[in-house]
């Protein structure tokens, strides 16, 4: 058994940030809101202050916020708020001529057009920073080669000979390690998806 | 459904291959035998093609977003809990109490910046002030926004 978790990871993101240790819901719903205002449309800087003020709100939302499937989810919840927030800020800029937004309303972004494909980005993104935090806990959780295994082998896309060569192991305990990272990464995805 | 011997279960580095679709037709042939008895190989290569699709999504996500941006970024987005937040897209209803609770020089300010979305130099045309003055009441602001967050949450 390699090093163990003792925090409350097992607990959901939201009752988390509920208590006060709001560490996870920051890393997964920052750069997600982040990433949301750029497909919108918005520059880095302008989305980096929409998603600024969306994780305020969330944060200012959480204690009322109940989960009910039929509501909706709370990555739901957050993908209207950023969307609110890009149109905020879109109006208020187009109040005054830009040459980097073009005029009209929401619907010269281009949003409604492209509905299903924001939505699936929109869930890749929310993946991906699931797994991000996971790969950081799973970081210390594991054997530093154990971990390196699986970043050379599944993230770098080394192949098995040269990845066992560089770590000093078999090809055989390369693919052990890997699948013990897979194995924890998984089981860590499932929990912080839990909303 | 029952396993194989484990004693007759190929090494994980060939169920690995597998999964990535490395084995030639007569070796993947042979695996998919067994797997049809074994759900202990099974779950392996279930794991491994997971496993491969966690490095698809982590490498398209650090194309569009690499590593140093992204703590950057959430570096950022803990700030904005903490520190100084941004007014230009704070929810219209929170900048108007926000408005209505400053002395008016810096009202006006917020109003033509934050709530009208001037740019410093509009604004200052617009109250006829100097853009460094504009900012200065702007930046005053902002610096003490998560105090007047706390007041007006309170409120």
């Amino acid at each position: 058994m390699e090093r163990s978790d003792c925090s409350q990871t097992h607990l959901s993101v939201i009752v988390r940030a509920r208590s006060g240790d709001a560490g996870d819901l920051v890393r997964i719903y920052g750069p997600l809101a982040f990433q949301t205002a750029r497909r919108l449309g918005l520059a880095a800087a302008d989305a980096e202050d929409v998603m600024q003020v969306t994780l305020i709100e969330i944060l200012t939302r959480l204690p009322g916020f109940e989960y009910d499937r039929n509501k909706g989810t709370f990555r739901g919840l957050v993908r209207t708020i950023v969307r609110g927030r890009c149109l905020d800020l879109y109006r208020r800029r187009s109040r005054e001529p830009r040459a980097d937004l073009p005029d009209g309303d929401w619907d010269a972004l281009g949003v409604q057009a492209k509905e299903a494909e924001l939505e699936a980005e929109f869930e890749r993104e929310w993946r991906l920073s699931l797994l991000e935090v996971a790969m950081e806990r799973v970081r210390k959780e594991v054997k530093p080669s154990t971990f390196l295994a699986f970043v050379r082998r599944y993230v770098d896309g080394g192949p098995i000979d040269e990845v066992a060569e560089e770590l000093g192991q078999s090809t055989n305990q390369v693919s052990q390690n890997c699948r013990r990272v897979i194995q924890r990464l998984h089981g860590h995805v499932e929990v912080l998806a839990r909303e | 459904m029952s396993s194989s011997s484990p004693a007759l279960c190929p090494e994980e580095r060939i169920l690995e291959a597998h999964a990535q679709d490395l084995l030639d037709e007569a070796a993947a042939a042979r695996l998919e035998a067994h797997l049809e008895g074994c759900s202990d190989c099974g779950d392996t290569v279930a794991d491994f093609r997971r496993g491969s699709e966690y490095g698809r999504l982590l490498r398209i996500g650090r194309a569009e977003l690499p590593p140093d941006l992204r703590e950057r970024i959430i570096e950022s987005a803990a700030s904005s809990l903490t520190g100084h937040g941004p007014l230009d897209a704070a929810p219209i209803e929170w900048l108007d109490d926000l408005i209505d609770s400053l002395p008016e020089e810096y009202a006006d300010v917020v109003r033509s910046c934050a709530r009208d979305g001037m740019s410093f130099e509009g604004a200052a045309r617009h109250l006829e002030l100097s853009p460094e003055l504009v900012w200065e009441r702007y930046e005053r602001v902002r610096a003490r926004l998560p105090a007047r967050r706390a007041v007006l949450d309170e409120e």
